[in-house]
């Protein structure tokens, strides 16, 4: 990789490091404490013993030069006690190791053109101590030199002191500068550990607070004890969330009132869309009674005036019948008996005309029954709602039901499951109308059943009434295992004069008529099924609190 | 002026005269202390290991301390070459080389034999060697002689 790249990949990795608060810290005094360590523990005991070095040299040439001084004295001046004191205070030094005096001669030659300076030892203390004149200071010892000069004599003093108490002293500096350095270095971790913790623990519970009051908790305080910025700081964030408190709960009581407005709004609102509902409930039942009443003002004159013309019709068709009966009758007598004529034409020609009069018979009473079903539909209903205990009502319309079924459906089973009614529910009803839509809907499941039952032998038809009460409402079901209906049939199941029945057993209007009489109590009536499994009819009506007065 | 010349030439050659050593001049000496701690007569030997400093004390203990004259003086000259058998020059290097290695402490040279005997008087164990000694000193029989 190219050196550029590397160090800008590095530096780039360096920036993506992120470091908390707490480590900057630890990192910055770490830093600080390390450098004044090494500083403590390498440049001072450096320092120190070089001027430890350079003073024992200065003195050491100090003494030299004392000495030397007593000897031009005691040679100039023959005062031999600077020497002597001299001599006195070099020897109490116990690093002494030897002084020596150096005489020095110009030897001339016998032509005295040339000249040679020579060393001379002249004495040495000690005095058995062999030295080497041209001696120089080394790491153990000291050697000074400090040259007289006097009428009587020229030399120089050889001092020479062991550096032994300089070691020393360079090893107990650098003891004492470990130790302090490890006592400095102590100190600045500890003080450095209370410093990162007196910041950062302070920043993190703020952070800490502050996540949470970004997440909608307005109860975070936190506690701060320290009288500088970060103190202050807490103080300031205590006092901000109050206000963001007291603002939100100002909000929220603001938001809390105009909901209630709202919802007064909307009662209000729903008051009007109910009252506008109601009002077009009545409008259409208006005109759908106005409709029906006119429909049925125009249908009442037809009715009165089929009624008699079938009722000729069925009649005169059942005299015919009979007046044929007695013909054919007296044509079988023994008188005719013999005519073949009468046998093999006149006999055949009456039984035809017998099955057709039967025939028109039949139709005449259908159209009787569609035209007096019609009849009942235009009857003015009755509007006197009774309050009543639907389970009880059921019960009693099922006995009554049990009582006028015809022969064949009195096998079915029929039973009533009523619903749990704790609360003593009631529902206003017109109770003869309840019974006709409850009546035609069993009609209609008794057909359904018996028909399956005359197809499939083993088929174990059963019959269900069961009633659910609810909060506003009740259901009344009724549940059968019959030949089910068809999604085509189903949509056009309460249309009038809909029928899946022979002309002789239905005209169609019963559904149609259930449908508006349970329309009139406010409910609703509903059809489920699967054809050739069963058949679910759900009435359903408010209960008292909601019906209609 | 050549009166004032010749003047001049004589006393310059009595100055010379006067600084000249007195090698020829033989002055007497005296051997002076005080007190009682040096003996009141002694061999010259005695005398000569004396105040060579290879006597560092005297019976009773006490410090030997030599007095002499400077040997810039006639006394000191004398003194250096009947005591010591030395030149002045011989004499420095010699206590030199005793005092430099600590065998002998130093002796005192004076300038003046009434300083020589001022110090000998005051100090105990003090032995110096004069021309005239003076009544505040005893003055110690060398061989039986008071002077040498």
């Amino acid at each position: 990789m190219h050196p550029k790249l590397r160090n800008s990949f590095i530096l780039s990795s360096l920036q993506h490091i992120r470091l908390t608060v707490k480590t900057k810290i630890w990192l910055t005094v770490t830093t600080i404490v390390l450098l004044f360590s090494f500083f403590v523990l390498f440049y001072v005991p450096a320092i120190q013993e070089r001027n430890l070095l350079n003073n024992f040299n200065k003195e050491v040439q100090n003494h030299a030069n004392t000495v030397a001084l007593g000897v031009k004295i005691a040679m100039t001046e023959q005062n031999f006690q600077g020497v002597q004191t001299a001599m006195d205070f070099v020897k109490q030094d116990p690093l002494l190791r030897f002084v020596s005096l150096i005489q020095t001669d110009t030897t001339w030659n016998a032509q005295h053109n040339r000249y040679q300076i020579t060393k001379t030892i002249f004495k040495t203390y000690p005095e058995k101590k062999k030295i080497n004149i041209n001696a120089l200071s080394d790491d153990s010892t000291v050697v000074k030199r400090s040259s007289f000069t006097s009428a009587m004599m020229k030399g120089e003093i050889l001092l020479a002191f062991s550096t032994k108490e300089i070691i020393q002293s360079k090893r107990q500096i650098r003891a004492t500068s470990l130790f302090f350095s490890f006592l400095v270095f102590s100190i600045g971790i500890i003080i450095g550990f209370g410093l990162a913790r007196n910041i950062s623990v302070p920043i993190l519970k703020l952070r800490d607070a502050a996540t949470r009051v970004g997440r909608g908790d307005l109860t975070q305080r936190v506690v701060s004890k320290s009288q500088d910025e970060i103190g202050e700081l807490g103080i300031v964030f205590n006092k901000m969330v109050t206000d963001l408190a007291t603002a939100r709960k100002e909000l929220e009581n603001r938001t809390t009132e105009l909901m209630v407005e709202k919802k007064k709004s909307d009662d209000l609102l729903a008051g009007l869309q109910q009252t506008l509902a109601d009002l077009k409930d009545t409008q259409e039942q208006l005109i759908r009674q106005e409709k029906f009443a006119s429909i049925g003002q125009l249908t009442k004159g037809l009715v009165d005036r089929l009624l008699n013309p079938l009722s000729y019709i069925t009649n005169f068709a059942a005299v015919s019948n009979e007046l044929l009966e007695e013909s054919k009758e007296m044509l079988g007598a023994s008188k005719f008996a013999t005519d073949a004529y009468t046998q093999t034409e006149v006999l055949p020609l009456l039984t035809v005309v017998e099955n057709n009069i039967e025939k028109i018979k039949n139709h005449g009473s259908s159209l009787t029954r569609i035209v007096r079903s019609m009849d009942k539909l235009l009857q003015s209903k009755a509007t006197a709602f009774i309050e009543s205990d639907i389970n009880d009502f059921i019960e009693t319309q099922l006995s009554s039901y049990k009582q006028e079924i015809e022969a064949t459906y009195s096998s079915t089973p029929l039973k009533f499951k009523p619903g749990s009614n704790l609360k003593n529910h009631s529902a206003k009803i017109l109770p003869a109308e309840m019974s006709f839509v409850l009546f035609s809907i069993l009609n209609n499941a008794m057909y359904s059943l018996h028909e399956k039952t005359t197809k499939q032998l083993a088929f174990q038809p059963w019959l269900v009434v069961e009633t659910s009460f609810y909060d506003e409402h009740v259901e009344i079901r009724i549940r059968d295992n019959g030949t089910g209906i068809s999604d085509t049939e189903k949509s056009q199941l309460f249309s009038p004069f809909f029928t899946t029945k022979p002309t002789s057993k239905g005209t169609g209007l019963g559904l149609f008529i259930s449908q508006d009489i349970v329309r009139a109590h406010r409910g609703s009536i509903a059809v489920e099924s699967k054809p050739e499994t069963y058949t679910v009819f759900t009435i359903s009506l408010p209960l008292s609190s909601a019906a209609i007065s | 002026m050549n009166y004032v010349y010749r003047f001049a030439f004589k006393v310059f050659l009595l100055s010379i005269y006067f600084q000249l050593p007195a090698r020829s001049q033989d002055i007497s000496l005296s051997v002076i202390t005080s007190g009682k701690s040096a003996p009141s007569e002694m061999k010259l030997a005695q005398l000569k290991a004396t105040m060579r400093g290879e006597r560092l004390r005297w019976p009773d203990g006490s410090k030997v301390i030599i007095a002499l004259l400077k040997t810039t003086t006639p006394i000191g000259t004398n003194t250096s070459r009947k005591i010591y058998n030395m030149s002045a020059n011989e004499l420095n290097k010699y206590w030199l080389a005793l005092v430099f290695q600590g065998k002998a402490d130093a002796p005192n040279f004076f300038n003046s034999e009434a300083e020589l005997e001022e110090f000998v008087s005051q100090t105990n164990g003090a032995i110096g060697v004069v021309n005239h000694p003076s009544a505040s000193n005893k003055v110690i029989l060398i061989d039986g002689q008071r002077s040498l």
